[in-house]
């Protein structure tokens, strides 16, 4: 029986119920001695220049080893941003010079024999500044917002202006988001041992290549001198995706001591270490003929970057033209720099944060034409992708649409604002569609198959807690012909074979792809030994009619002329038998098809009116993303995309003071992210299609799933209220 | 003042010891003081303000001698008085599986049983415990038989990364004994303080729901 497509419970479930599953700050200390703990100081003005730093308490108090500061840190080169990950990421060098371009920016690091001790330490430094007005916010520098063409290419379709002029009806309005962290539970921690022949990192993060690279660069080593771990991570959701200064001041601790060091950074400082979604503003024009149908779409967004990273992060924008079968599309991006941490991607940078404005902006049309929301996505659905003019290379949206709907009951609604009650409860119902770029990464697997009959597939990617280990095992007992039992993954060692970044939904379909070619080729392998080995059932056979079930290699049509992996093996006196499989993932340039998942969203609100609280009482959300390889761990996936989107609607804004750019509220008492009581009971459904352009059809689910939440949210408080808020979150202060 | 917590709170509590409100009114306390809880955020709190008033003095915080009853076994260890009970569980005697989300009694990743009822451990003090029953995640299986939480746990794939489930699990196992899981509602409300950022949180009011016998709903 096949695998795939099967509700196997994860492989590494029992780990984690008992409280054995190791994440990097579990891991025992080499010798039981050595572990030493290092605390950061971080910089309480977020701009200006350190003048003088006095350590003398410090350095004098109880078991303090070293404090690094600029003025003695090991000298670091430059990162260039390509060569770590993509365009969003910390380019900053930490602890180089006297300035300070963020709150929260790293000044000192202490080193002490325990973690009472260097937490104490890191009180007593005593740092001055000459401190400068910051940029706060995007507000506060938006005259001088700039272009990017490189960065965000003004994504282009027809004559935007044309289309509005021509329209019947236009919506104009302008949306704001804001700043939100990713917050996983695990905060980033790292620990590292640097001798003179390796340099041995165990990290919480999202890609350990990336760390691998960024590190060899940074301190000038050569990558095979670092080796890099993660087994278990507490979560990332982009923020572990990042090149960010955990795991370099940690580096230089390690070296400067030659003890094992452990950073561990704190709640508050996860506020800025490991960078945010940005704060964006986006106005949209959308332009209709009286029936609803698109005569244009435009969307004109401004995003903060920080002060100090040399290019851009990523353009928002960039989906907006392929929802919608609109003949003319234009949108742009300026980026204003903040004294703020460099934004990073989160659940997702593009669609995730762009496709609010459009989302609400299509709910305001509906609502001017008085024609259903959903009804209105029905007559602009694109045949083929709009901004490139591509075929899709599958695409189930419409059949979102209709099961969600059905599901949730969308057709009772009524179309009035404020028309539904549940007692004091003003009762509000919205939908939105999610559309994300599917894609994937170069990845290497290796199968290897022991004499026991036992297999282990290996990759060098890393498992966010999304089910990787799972699902590679699943694919790979598949392709090698083997029950599940008999397979074990093994992920987060740069040891491994070369896997990517856990990023851009791509895990799944890298990950699946490169254990099933190594499967494959696994089986192909034991196949030549046996129809060449006199002494097997199988010798003689032509490989092409040999089948695999559960481990048994028999000949197509007599069953009984066949023998067992193991057997195979024994018999050659091989004591494993092992191959590889390398994915490529198919061209950007020259595609001849346009990959995309996509999801519908419906969900209802109660909200008080004397209160303005606000309550997500259901939530059904249809996706399609190719097949599901594992429809448990999947469910979870997407149940907890929403959540994540709930957070987005409702309560996650990280605030700064805008006279000082400190975040004023970095805390978990500060920055609601949903509780248990916030979440209602969310139906996950899986509309399945098989995709000819995507090995195994694996299109993705870490972002879809939160993408179209919010707005779906927010247009179903517009639907209780009758009030539109065009600025996230949605806190009861907005709607009184 | 601080250099005499510790003693004032060794000196231990009646049976029962200090209840959770008092650990957290104690908690706030310390922080005020600046010194002596040895809780990174407090120190984050005392350097954010200006010129702290630290007095070197009342940091000699000699290590004592205590034992701890853990899963069930006598544990004798070394800390000093500002260490917590999450710090002394996690680097002191290696139990890796109570978790910390936050270090500032917000998230739960680090509860724990202290004579059965659930505490955030990251909020208390090691040598506040010395005389208390501790059960931490490793201790609630019986040999390799989990926990009925532990069983619905996986069952229900109430988990993603996993680093939330050890607090999850604790709490669950005592707000059932605590007659808290009548209903998804009252679940939903008991299980608050456990914070789950994969957003679990569905899956889990069904595990608990189920191991208290009440059926997935
Ligand atoms: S670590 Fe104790 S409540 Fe968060
Ligand atoms: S399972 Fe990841 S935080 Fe709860």
């Amino acid at each position: 029986m096949s695998a795939v497509g099967q509700p196997l419970a994860r492989v590494e479930g029992r780990l984690k119920v008992t409280g054995a599953a190791r994440y990097t700050a579990d891991l025992p200390q080499d010798d039981g001695k050595d572990l030493v703990h290092a605390v950061a100081v971080c910089a309480t003005v977020a701009k200006g220049r350190i003048t003088s730093i006095d350590a003398r308490q410090a350095r004098a108090a109880g078991g303090v080893l070293e404090l690094i500061t600029h003025r003695n840190a090991p000298r670091l080169r430059p990162v260039p941003a390509q060569e770590v990950f993509g365009p969003a990421h910390e380019t900053l060098l930490v602890l180089q010079d006297d300035r300070v371009h963020y709150s929260g920016q790293p000044v000192a690091v202490v080193v002490a024999d325990t973690l009472e001790n260097a937490t104490h330490a890191a009180s007593l430094v005593r740092v001055e500044y000459a401190a400068e007005r910051p940029v706060a916010t995007l507000f506060e520098g938006i005259d001088d917002a700039f272009d990017s063409p490189r960065h965000a290419p003004p994504a282009t379709v027809g004559d935007a202006d044309r289309g509005l002029a021509e329209a019947a009806v236009v919506i104009d309005r302008t949306y704001t988001t804001p700043a939100q962290h990713h917050h996983p539970m695990e905060t980033m921690a790292t620990t590292v041992r640097w001798t003179a022949e390796e340099v041995t990192v165990h990290v919480s993060t999202q890609t350990i290549s990336m760390i691998r690279d960024g590190l060899a660069t940074t301190f000038g080593l050569r990558p095979e001198q670092v080796r890099v771990v993660s087994e278990f991570l507490g979560g990332g959701f982009g923020g572990k995706g990042a090149w960010c200064w955990p795991s370099v001041v940690t580096a230089m601790a390690a070296r400067l001591t030659g003890r094992q060091v452990r950073l561990v950074t704190t709640r508050r400082q996860m506020f800025a270490a490991t960078g945010q979604r940005p704060h964006s503003v986006q106005r949209v024009r959308l332009g209709a003929r009286r029936d609803g149908v698109l005569t244009a779409i435009a969307q004109d967004c401004v995003g903060d970057t920080s002060a100090f990273y040399d290019t851009p992060p990523f353009f928002i924008g960039a989906a907006t033209p392929v929802p919608y079968a609109a003949p003319n599309i234009r949108t742009t991006q300026r980026f204003v720099r903040v004294n703020c941490q460099t934004p990073v991607p989160m659940r997702s940078p593009v669609e995730g944060v762009g496709l609010v404005s459009i989302e609400s902006a299509m709910d305001e049309l509906a609502a001017e034409l008085g024609v259903d929301p959903l009804e209105l996505r029905r007559r602009n659905y694109a045949e083929r992708d709009p901004n490139s003019g591509l075929p899709w290379s599958s695409n189930g949206l419409l059949e979102c649409y209709e099961r969600g709907a059905r599901r949730f009951g969308w057709p009772e609604r009524n179309p009035k604002p404020r028309s539904m009650r549940d007692g004091r409860y003003l009762v509000g119902w919205g939908m939105a569609t999610a559309v994300r770029h599917a894609g994937s990464d170069p990845t290497s697997a290796l199968v290897r198959l022991g004499a026991d009959g036992r297999a282990v597939v290996q990759i060098g990617s890393q498992d966010l807690g999304t089910g990787t280990f799972t699902i590679m095992t699943q694919v790979a007992a598949d392709a090698l012909g083997v029950p599940v039992a008999m397979m074990r993954a093994e992920l987060g060692d740069t040891d491994l074979p070369n896997g990517g970044g856990s990023f851009g939904s791509h895990t799944a379909a890298s990950v699946a792809a490169a254990a099933r070619l190594a499967g494959e080729a696994l089986r192909a392998k034991v196949i030549r030994i046996a129809v060449a080995d006199d002494g097997s059932p199988l010798s003689g056979a032509s490989p092409d009619d040999v089948l695999v079930d559960d481990g048994y290699l028999f000949v197509r049509g007599d069953r009984s002329r066949g023998e067992r992996y193991a057997q195979i093996l024994r018999r050659n006196r091989l004591q494993a038998v092992d191959a590889t499989g390398e994915h490529t993932p198919p061209p950007r340039e020259g595609a001849t098809v346009a990959r995309w998942a996509f999801g519908a969203d419906f969900t209802e609100v109660k909200v008080d009116p004397e209160l303005g609280t606000v309550r997500v009482t259901r939530h059904v959300k249809a996706i399609e993303a190719g097949r599901i390889i594992n429809p448990r761990t999947a469910r979870s996936q997407v149940i907890g995309g929403v959540v994540m989107g709930i957070g987005q609607a409702l309560t996650e804004a990280t605030e700064v003071d805008r006279r000082d750019a400190r975040i004023t509220n970095a805390s978990f008492w500060g920055y609601h992210v949903p509780v248990n009581a916030d979440v209602p009971d969310i139906d996950a459904i899986f509309v399945e299609r098989d995709d000819p352009h995507i090995p195994g059809s694996v299109k993705g689910l870490g972002e879809i799933a939160t993408i179209g939440t919010a707005p779906a949210i927010a247009n179903a408080v517009f639907h209780a209220t009758g009030k539109r808020v065009r600025d996230l979150p949605i806190t009861p202060d907005k709607l009184l | 003042m601080p250099d005499d917590v510790g003693s004032r709170e060794s000196a231990g509590r009646a049976a029962g010891g200090p209840s959770r409100r008092q650990v957290l009114g104690r908690g706030a306390l310390l922080g005020a003081a600046t010194v002596g809880a040895g809780v990174a955020a407090q120190a984050e709190a005392a350097r954010a303000a200006t010129a702290p008033p630290v007095r070197e003095e009342t940091l000699a915080a000699e290590p004592v001698e205590i034992s701890l009853r853990v899963n069930g076994r006598e544990r004798t260890l070394s800390v000093e008085p500002r260490t917590t009970l999450l710090d002394a569980l996690r680097e002191r005697l290696g139990l890796t599986g109570t978790k910390k989300g936050c270090d500032q009694g917000a998230c739960g990743a680090c509860t724990v049983l202290v004579d059965g009822r659930r505490v955030n451990s990251c909020l208390t003090l090691a040598v506040m415990r010395r005389d208390a029953e501790i059960t931490t995640i490793e201790g609630l299986a019986k040999g390799d038989e989990l926990h009925p939480v532990q069983r619905a746990f996986l069952e229900c794939d109430a988990f993603q990364c996993g680093y939330c489930t050890s607090g999850q699990i604790m709490s669950a196992a005592a707000l059932i004994e605590e007659g808290h899981a009548g209903s998804p509602g009252e679940v939903r409300e008991w299980m608050s303080g456990n914070i789950c950022r994969c957003g679990a949180y569905p899956n889990i009011v069904a595990a608990v729901r189920q191991a208290a016998g009440g059926g997935a709903r």
